[in-house]
């Protein structure tokens, strides 16, 4: 338990790490190309009919990190479980 | 493969918003079920969804000077079907509209139909082929990782290119949006396929039992793992 718990927190810590410096790298994104075909197809005529009333700005990174940063410990931990030979790691 | 939010006119975003939700529930009743009647693979479901929360969560840099980002669907295709995984895509694409402003609400029904349905569900296709036909198990969990990845991109210049066919057509369309993902994303979806294989092979020499119990091996692919037991 305490090796899967060591596991949980060395995966969340690295891929919360490795997603900030993603979200933080500067090559364009293809949502973002996206939204320039579109403007390309429709001569610029398109406009969103709705947008987002929140953009995380320098936050991005944060929250990647936090998503990533959950599903590493999550799969760390029972990766652990599972490389012990565990039957049921829920069990133990 | 985000769709930015306000980026799908009426009545498109109203299609995939129909034709996404049936799935989605007929998903969180078959994850209900399997937290119910079969908690020996609730260990599994945890890695497979944890595992599109890892992938999905990373930006990559492509070979073509564009970034984008893995989507980590084809293991839960492969263990549970394309319904599980169409949920856990619907929890990971909800907090990214809300927290990073990727994709939207409006367009959560497109994105979830994409990355959650369409993707997973031709992965699995791909498995099951592959698997059939007797191809290295390795192989068919690569193909199908591959698969999953490219295809949601696809289906996402699909849905575009629908909503905004150019004065030529929807083909003319489809190929100016395909030309934007996919070829950032043939790179992303090979080195997920290594990964998932990767991961695949790790649970299997772990828990081959609960992989024949879901059926996603037969009973011939277990025997090599007792050996290495």
């Amino acid at each position: 338990m305490k090796e899967a718990l060591v596991y949980a927190a060395a995966f969340g810590i690295f891929f919360s790490l490795l997603a900030l410096a993603g979200s933080n790298q500067a090559a364009i994104g293809t949502d973002d190309l996206a939204k320039d075909a579109i403007l390309d197809i429709t001569g610029g005529s398109y406009h969103p009919w709705l947008r987002s009333t929140w953009q995380p700005g320098e936050s991005q990174g944060i929250f990647f990190g936090l998503q990533a940063g959950l599903g590493g410990a999550v799969l760390g931990y029972f990766l652990c479980r599972y490389r012990k030979g565990s039957q049921s790691p829920l069990k133990k | 493969m985000h769709i930015m939010e306000g980026f799908l006119p009426h009545p498109w975003w109203e299609v995939w918003f129909a034709l996404s939700l049936p799935a989605v529930a007929y998903g969180v009743k078959v994850a209900g079920n399997l937290a119910k009647d079969r908690r020996d693979v609730l260990p599994l479901l945890a890695v497979a969804g944890a595992f599109i929360f890892v992938l999905s969560s990373l930006k990559l840099p492509s070979v073509t000077g564009s970034s984008s980002h893995p989507t980590g669907t084809g293991l839960g295709a492969i263990f549970f079907g394309p319904a599980v995984t169409a949920v856990v895509s619907t929890v990971v694409l909800i907090y990214q509209a809300l927290f990073l402003a990727h994709g939207g609400i409006t367009t959560l029904g497109a994105n979830v139909f994409s990355m959650g349905i369409a993707g997973p569900a031709l992965g699995y296709a791909a498995y099951k082929g592959a698997t059939k036909l007797r191809l290295n198990l390795y192989a068919a969990v690569f193909l199908s990782a591959f698969t999953s990845d490219l295809a949601t991109y696809l289906i996402t210049a699909l849905q575009l290119a629908m909503a905004f066919p150019a004065a030529t057509g929807v083909w003319t369309s489809f190929r100016a949006f395909a030309a934007v993902f996919a070829i950032t994303q043939i790179p992303m979806a090979a080195m997920e396929g290594v990964v998932t294989a990767f991961i695949f092979r790790y649970l299997l020499r772990a828990r081959s039992d609960v992989l024949v119990r879901l059926k996603v091996i037969s009973g011939s692919y277990a025997k090599p793992v007792e050996v290495w037991h």
